[in-house]
């Protein structure tokens, strides 16, 4: 039978495991968190870290500029060689 | 600025795969600022992601003909990146550092507190660029592009539970270079 509660110790070390993930809490795991300040505010900071990792993703690096004409260039090079190729059979 | 909405859609998927190359500049065109990005991630450096990125365009490029998920285009898109730029690291031999378990490395001191969000945000992209490569990897393919911990382990070579606890370190190991260890209980 699960405990009711986990140790200050035991939720700091699954924290990074479950904070920020969909899925529910563990029974122990909540209850610590509605009694103990301290690792409530440890939660909230595990969350906080994730959501704005999450919205990095769009870029902070732009592309460098001509990436598109180098590509298209390499691309079309790409295609005459396999419709060349193609032709010969 | 690319935004978070569809970059690509059917109509454009469709002109690709009939070969009209205006269309594929066009496809490039909307989509190099995320593919660039995701690569300078995973490289962590600009000529490197270059290189990357266009590596994975061609692979697009050759293999737009079969694809058929035009809802999963952008995963798709994303996957390809990862997988050019585990082939880069493996050629530069740098992939090693991909696979090396640094949980035993120092944590350096924690940043100082940001004064607002776009500071936090800076703070939290300068700490993220510091962690090990491996964990960096993990997070962001994990964090920021939704790939699962199987398909992370698919192309990194681990096996799922090796990817979670890599996952797992890089989470606490971020908050530290933050906030700096938990001041109780550990």
């Amino acid at each position: 039978m699960a405990r009711a509660s986990m140790r200050c110790d035991e939720v700091v070390a699954v924290l990074p495991v479950f904070a920020g993930e969909e899925a529910p809490y563990p029974h122990g795991l909540e209850v610590h968190l509605q009694t103990c300040r301290s690792c409530a505010d440890e939660e909230i900071r595990y969350r906080e870290l994730l959501g704005i990792v999450r919205g990095l993703r769009d870029p902070g690096e732009p592309a460098p500029p001509g990436l598109t004409l180098r590509v298209s260039r390499r691309a079309a090079r790409l295609d005459t060689a396999w419709r060349g190729y193609a032709r010969r059979g | 600025m690319e935004g978070s909405k569809t970059l690509v859609d059917g109509e454009l998927l469709g002109a690709c795969r009939r070969g009209d190359p205006a269309a594929f500049e066009e496809l490039v065109a909307r989509t190099q600022h995320r593919v660039y990005a995701l690569a300078y991630r995973l490289v962590g450096d600009r000529g490197e992601a270059e290189d990357v990125a266009q590596e994975a365009y061609l692979r697009v490029f050759r293999s737009l003909g079969g694809f058929r998920e035009e809802s999963r285009f952008e995963t798709w898109l994303h996957r390809i990146v990862v997988n050019a730029a585990m082939t880069h690291l493996r050629r530069r031999g740098r992939f090693g550092d991909l696979l090396r378990d640094p949980a035993t490395d120092p944590v350096p001191p924690p940043a100082p507190p940001a004064q607002d969000r776009a500071a936090d945000r800076d703070v939290i992209r300068r700490a993220l660029e510091g962690l090990p490569q491996g964990m960096r990897t993990t997070l962001v393919l994990y964090e920021m592009y939704g790939l699962s911990c199987r398909e992370i382990g698919r192309e990194m070579g681990l096996s799922e539970g090796a990817v979670k606890v890599r996952l797992h370190r890089a989470r606490k190991r971020l908050k530290e270079a933050i906030h700096g260890a938990s001041e109780h209980a550990v």
